[in-house]
């Protein structure tokens, strides 16, 4: 809780910043909380569990893993938002602040124990990006993807809190807890209003992390929003939206699979297949990672319907892997756009050849994404695999495997054509984003061959 | 230990390249390949060829899911690191003259894709071994995409998804036989132990399949082949045809034959017949070739469809010949590969019909290529020979009418390659073969030396199959019990 406490005054005190005119502190200051954070969540916790504001909150194993990630994925962020923002920087201290606070709801909306604090944890993960995604205000995608996040998003947060509503209607009662007793309590079969009820919360949350049925916004919303938002969105967003998901379904559904295991099972065969074949067609580099984003949501979700008590860590690593690499992947598209104005991917033609250091890079992201050993995506596939596999999910399974064979398809593509001959001038890079360029592939390459690393820092 | 450093010498060569100066980059892996060989002779001295596995280290890697680091080997293993140790120096070698651009980045991934096949061939773990196979496909995919011919970019795509394709499939069947036992390992032992339902033995059989009969390649999954072969810059050629096929061969001995038995009993006759239209498919082909790379690349096909003929009959004689063959091959391969690059510089193209009348201008170049030529088609006295003869048998044994097919391959074989010789050595010098250099200098030693291993094993085969003897009885044993094991339960 104190690490939430810190992030949101250094999110207050960043504003401040902003009034007194001294725009240069926001960042060491935004950057100093989140690790001040991380080293709180990290050195404090000991395997125990920490119940808050009458078990409003609960902070165990999944929130602290979770978190962990989300801090860490949010510092790669404002580090290379720096760069991104260099010579824009009117309201800098604000942005920070804005990402600060959706990192909090991030925290929160992993931590929940009570269903009115997941309304709030999701509510204020997501305000804070919709006034992101639209913060390039000169920009008319910018504003497309403000308006059209804000839309979409509302919707999902009425199914949410209709959903909630719903089952306080039959459990009467938020806590998570006592709708788990409650669940326990009916074993002749559960109302047909609870069930419409966690239908709908699982819509929000499919809403959430962008899988099929709900996705259509998400290209739209990652094409037009200011890249380091972007990257904000399909990093920490999905992880949080992930972890409330799973906490959802292992504190109140678990005995409970017949409602949500068949439902998890369509919508994660239909993001794969809908996820990996639009990506091959898209000839924008940042609409084919939002693609991306999608497919991989899907390879989560096949792990979810097997759930069993290891699955938290293995999706953990998985989405770190994937995180991670879609990171660099944004970090690079930026550069490339700044430096040639093109935002195809044809534009990276020369990138190799001109930029050792960036292809390089881009090739262990790139790699790592299409599930190639010794990267981490690999062992996060593996894992996830391997646990649908051991939970009896076989035919999904298979279908992700050939769609990630697609995924090699257009992932590979682009690191082709990085190597391919073609003029781009060198570029200079500031320290932020060559340290986290740096710090992100030598993770990846890290993570893929001592796996046990993440488990031992994580849990 | 002598396993580790056998893996670790060429990686770690391979990043020392890559930081080094350009101009010192061939001086450095030709070192390193030496300091391999002399390794490997060294750990071939400490050897006991008794069946056992050897030089072993075992340690926990990861442990929720019970994958150990556990590497070591038997005879098998010790065959086919000294085939890509002993290889290496003349792929390093048979690129002296040629000027590539970032050469250090080419000997790198070089090394780095040796070191990643040795580890194919000394992993005990099945979730390692994947790890290497896919490790040692990175370092070929860049060598053509970045230094490759012609349509590189298409050719590497296919190349890639295609063997990739088949390795997703061996992923799922291994993560399931993982899950068999009452924890999560994948260390062979433990998959060996396992008895798996009979209708269960075909998924996993064809999933394995599959991922080899790309790699070998087996007709009809060998279109990816020729062009990669033609298009790949010719070092990597000669990595990917001397060593990497025989990853293929290899995981089958080690992951199919003793694992599921039954599934290679009831389905070994489709495989075999595959392979043996492959031979007649490929020879023909080869036959109608103008492009000298080509050609040798589809005669490539034709033999590995031989040996994986001989290696699914399961017998003594099937194994031991593919041991034999797959070495031969392996020098024979290279040693096509470097004379098809002595000409290419000379040339700048693979057609032979640009070609023609160099015996004249360059009698010892002639004589090099025709013994190896004759190797390449197995006349006695050739290394080739011995391997061939006993692969044949094999299949006869088993499928008399197979081994007709196969053995007709064989003949095609002498005549394309002496058609090809024809083409290019004989006749009268005009135009450009007038100015054809002799071959001197690190060329006609390196041939030389080529010469003398033709020859050698030619006359010693023994020397080969006293090391790998006891490890294919072991095989062998493994799969007669399980079988026998089944045959009792029901």
């Amino acid at each position: 809780m104190t690490s939430v406490i810190i992030l949101a005054s250094a999110g207050i005190a960043s504003m401040f910043a902003g009034i007194f005119r001294a725009k240069n502190l926001a960042l060491p200051l935004v950057l100093m909380s989140c690790i001040a954070a991380l080293a709180l969540i990290m050195f404090r916790y000991n395997g125990g569990y920490e119940s808050l504001m009458n078990n409003m909150l609960l902070f165990d194993t999944l929130s602290h893993g979770f978190s962990i990630i989300m801090i860490l994925l949010a510092m790669g962020v404002l580090a290379i938002s720096r760069y991104y923002y260099r010579e824009n920087i009117d309201h800098l201290s604000d942005i920070y602040a804005l990402f600060l606070f959706s990192l909090i709801g991030g925290i929160l909306s992993v931590s929940y124990q009570n269903l009115v604090m997941l309304f709030i944890g999701i509510e204020a993960l997501s305000i804070p990006l919709y006034i992101l995604a639209g913060s390039n205000r000169r920009n008319l995608f910018s504003n497309e993807a403000g308006l059209k996040y804000f839309l979409m998003g509302s919707f999902a947060t009425c199914f949410l809190l209709l959903g909630i509503t719903f089952i306080y209607g039959t459990a009467y009662s938020f806590d998570m807890t006592q709708i788990a007793e409650y669940v326990q309590s009916q074993p002749e079969g559960l109302p047909p209003m609870f069930v419409i009820g966690c239908v709908l919360i699982l819509g929000a949350f499919i809403f959430k992390i962008s899988a099929v049925p709900f996705h259509f916004w998400a290209p739209d919303v990652y094409q037009g929003a200011p890249t380091v938002i972007t990257a904000f969105m399909a990093t920490v967003v999905k992880v949080a939206a992930f972890g409330a998901l799973l906490r959802f379904l292992e504190q109140t559904l678990m005995t409970q699979s017949g409602i949500w295991q068949d439902m998890i099972t369509i919508v994660a065969i239909l993001t794969l297949i809908v996820g990996n074949v639009l990506a091959l067609y898209q000839q924008n580099f940042k609409r084919m990672l939002a693609y991306s984003g999608i497919a991989n949501a899907g390879y989560v979700l096949v792990a979810i319907c097997a759930t069993n008590a290891l699955t938290s860590e293995y999706i953990l690593y998985y989405l770190a892997a994937y995180g991670i690499a879609s990171l660099i992947a944004f970090a690079i598209y930026t550069i490339v756009k700044e430096q040639t104005g093109v935002d195809s991917i044809d534009g990276l033609k020369g990138l190799f050849a001109h930029n050792k250091f960036l292809g390089i890079t881009l090739a262990i992201s790139m790699l790592s994404l299409s599930g190639i050993p010794p990267m981490a995506g690999f062992f996060g596939k593996y894992a996830v695999f391997s646990n649908a596999i051991d939970g009896g999910v076989i035919w999904p399974v298979i279908i992700a495997v050939l769609t990630s064979l697609v995924g090699v398809y257009y992932y590979l593509r682009v690191m082709a054509i990085s190597f391919t001959a073609g003029e781009m001038p060198k570029v200079k890079l500031g320290t932020g984003y060559t340290v986290v360029l740096l710090v992100a592939a030598a993770i990846l390459l890290l993570l893929g061959i001592l796996p046990d690393l993440f488990t031992s820092l994580i849990a | 230990m002598y396993t580790l450093l056998l893996i670790l010498i060429p990686i770690v060569s391979g990043f020392i390249i890559w930081t080094a100066p350009q101009a010192l980059s061939r001086k450095i892996a030709l070192i390193s390949s030496l300091v391999s060989i002399a390794m490997s002779a060294f750990v071939l001295s400490q050897f006991h060829p008794d069946g056992g596995v050897q030089f072993s280290i075992d340690e926990p890697w990861v442990r929720m899911l019970g994958i150990r680091f556990h590497i070591g080997m038997d005879g098998i293993s010790m065959l086919m690191v000294l085939l890509s140790n002993i290889l290496m120096p003349f792929i390093i070698l048979s690129t002296a003259h040629d000027q590539y651009k970032e050469s250090h980045l080419l000997y790198g991934l070089m090394m780095i894709m040796q070191g990643a096949m040795n580890g194919v061939f000394v992993s005990m773990d099945m979730f390692l071994y994947y790890i290497f196979w896919e490790l040692a496909l990175i370092p070929a995919y860049f060598l053509v995409l970045w230094w490759g011919k012609g349509e590189a970019r298409k050719i590497t795509f296919k190349f890639f998804i295609y063997t990739l394709f088949g390795s997703l499939f061996m992923l799922v069947a291994i993560i399931w036989l993982s899950l068999q036992s009452h924890t999560p390992t994948t260390d062979i032992a433990a998959v060996y132990r396992l008895q798996i339902p009979a209708d269960v033995q075909g998924y996993i059989f064809f999933a394995f399949m599959l991922a080899y009969a790309i790699k070998i390649p087996v007709f009809p999954f060998h279109t990816w082949q020729p062009s990669t072969y033609t298009a790949a810059p010719s070092p990597a050629t000669m990595l990917l045809s001397g060593v990497m096929l025989k990853m293929g061969l290899y995981s089958i001995i080690r992951w199919v034959i003793p694992v599921v038995p039954q599934a290679v009993e009831q389905y070994d006759t489709l495989i075999m017949v595959l392979a043996a239209i492959g031979v007649l498919y490929a020879s023909a082909i080869a036959w109608m070739q103008k492009d000298i790379k080509t050609l040798f690349a589809y005669s490539s096909i034709a033999h590995v469809g031989l040996i994986t003929a001989g290696i699914l009959t399961v017998s003594a004689s099937g194994l031991q010949g593919s041991m034999l063959q797959m070495f031969a091959h392996g020098i024979n391969a290279v040693a096509l590969f470097y004379v098809a690059q002595i000409l290419f510089r000379h040339y700048d193209t693979h057609s032979i019909y640009s070609m023609g009348g160099i015996r004249n201008q360059a009698p010892l170049f002639a004589g090099l290529f025709l013994v190896v030529m004759l190797a390449s088609v197995a006349l006695p006295l050739t290394n080739a020979f011995p391997g061939e003869f006993m692969l044949l048998n094999a299949v006869f044994q088993m499928h008399p009418w197979l081994c007709l097919l196969a053995g007709s391959g064989v003949i095609l074989g002498a005549v394309y390659m002496f058609g090809a010789y024809k083409h290019v050595m004989l006749g009268e010098a005009t135009g450009k073969s007038t100015s054809f250099p002799e071959v001197k200098g690190i060329d006609k030693y390196a041939l030389i030396v080529i010469m003398l291993l033709i020859f050698a094993f030619g006359l010693f085969p023994q020397a080969i199959t006293h090391i790998t003897e006891h490890s294919v009885q072991e095989i062998i044993l493994q799969f007669q019990n399980k079988i026998s094991a089944t045959t009792i339960n029901s």
